[in-house]
């Protein structure tokens, strides 16, 4: 019966054993490395999602930006447009103002050549008379009324000037 | 009973002499062992572990997915499953090293006793029976015992008795039968092959023999906890022609 009673002793103390060894270790390790790993599993999960959404927040800042871009670009290319029309506009009136400077300038300057030339005409005519006078007075030796003959002279030039 | 006992010293409780055996001695030295690695490896905890807290991080995991794959809302048996692992895990290997030879038997497997692996099966069957109540009401669970025909009653009732059997003859012949091995081996041959036989008897043979002690276990628990779905009635067989 000895080795009955250790035998039973021996099972009960082992099962009395494996109740507290489960206690300590649900207590000890099971709970806390569960709850440790869970944790970090949840740690990890959020920090995925919240890389995702990021990403999909970035992915839709560049589409905006893009658009954004886009939109200025053609806004851009838009004023360019307009600067450029104007600016021709404002060219061609330049063009316009100084061809009708340059027109201005022509006509006075052929106005005064015309001055110019009638009075070098004029002046011609006259050194001209001077000079028929003279040498007619030379070839006709001959003394005459001095204004009588300018007048004659002068009109015989006219009238050679004219034809 | 075969096995080597030693009444280390007596304990009077009450006026009943609770003899504490060398067997009961080795397995405080194992729960000490599996303690002890318990508190260091989780005294601080780390996100990224490191050293022991590997080893924790593993062992909890493990079970908890094995627990949870193989019985139906198992992860609160990953526990019972882990004490039973980490102590059956020490309990069997402690002898290698020719430690029981060396000490005269003091120093032993202390599944090596009928005791240790009848208490282990005790306890498993007693676990899983109370899951399966908890799980489908007594009502159920006494139904479960009439299925699949009512005559099969007696057998299913045996089970209880023929499944903590085999458990605990399963786990105590082979430590046993691997300690009786070692004991011949050392006898005959005491140097060499005995080093090389202790990795098979004591080691490796110790690690299945709590693979299979607790795939077992899970797999009682299981089957209790399990509900089997209601079959169709089956129509008649004219009716099934007909239709």
């Amino acid at each position: 019966m000895e080795l009955n009673n250790e035998f039973f002793v021996t099972l009960g103390i082992t099962v009395l054993n494996i109740v507290v060894l489960f206690v300590v270790l649900r207590l000890l390790l099971f709970k806390p490395v569960t709850k440790h790993i869970d944790n970090r599993n949840k740690k990890i999960e959020d920090a995925l999602k919240a890389a995702e959404e990021s990403q999909k927040m970035v992915r839709q800042m560049k589409v905006e930006y893009d658009e954004k871009i886009k939109e200025a670009k053609e806004e851009g290319q838009k004023v360019i447009e307009m600067y450029r029309g104007m600016a021709e506009k404002e060219y061609n009136g330049i063009i316009d103002s100084a061809k009708a400077e340059a027109d201005q300038i022509i006509e006075n300057a052929k106005t005064e050549l015309k001055v110019e030339k009638e009075q070098l005409i004029t002046s011609m005519k006259e050194e001209l008379a001077e000079l028929v006078f003279a040498a007619s007075e030379k070839v006709l030796k001959k003394n005459i009324d001095d204004d009588t003959n300018r007048k004659l002279i002068s009109e015989f030039i006219n009238e050679k000037s004219v034809s | 009973m075969g096995d080597h006992v030693v009444t280390l010293w007596t304990w009077n409780l009450g006026g009943f002499e609770i003899p504490i055996t060398n067997v009961v001695v080795m397995s405080w030295i194992a729960m000490g062992v599996i303690i002890l690695w318990a508190f260091l490896s989780t005294r601080k905890l780390r996100q990224v572990p490191r050293g022991l807290q590997n080893s924790a991080e593993i062992v909890v995991e493990t079970l908890n997915n094995f627990a949870e794959n193989n019985i139906h809302h198992g992860k609160s048996f990953a526990p019972y499953l882990g004490t039973i692992g980490l102590f059956l895990a020490i309990s069997n290997t402690i002898g290698a090293l020719f430690m029981t030879k060396l000490t005269n038997g003091i120093i032993c497997p202390p599944t090596r006793t009928m005791a240790v692996p009848v208490a282990l099966a005790i306890m498993t069957i007693v676990i899983a029976i109370g899951a399966g109540i908890k799980r489908k009401g007594i009502i159920g669970f006494i139904k479960r015992l009439f299925k699949p025909m009512a005559i099969m009653f007696p057998f299913n009732l045996l089970e209880f008795i023929i499944k903590p059997l085999s458990l605990s003859m399963r786990l105590f012949g082979n430590v046993f039968g691997a300690y009786v091995a070692m004991e011949l081996l050392l006898d005959a041959i005491p140097w060499g092959l005995p080093a090389v036989a202790c990795l098979y008897f004591d080691l490796f043979d110790g690690g299945l023999q709590t693979y299979v002690f607790v795939l077992l276990t899970t797999l009682y628990i299981s089957e209790e906890v399990e509900i089997e779905e209601e079959e169709p009635e089956k129509k008649p067989f004219f009716e099934e022609v007909s239709a």
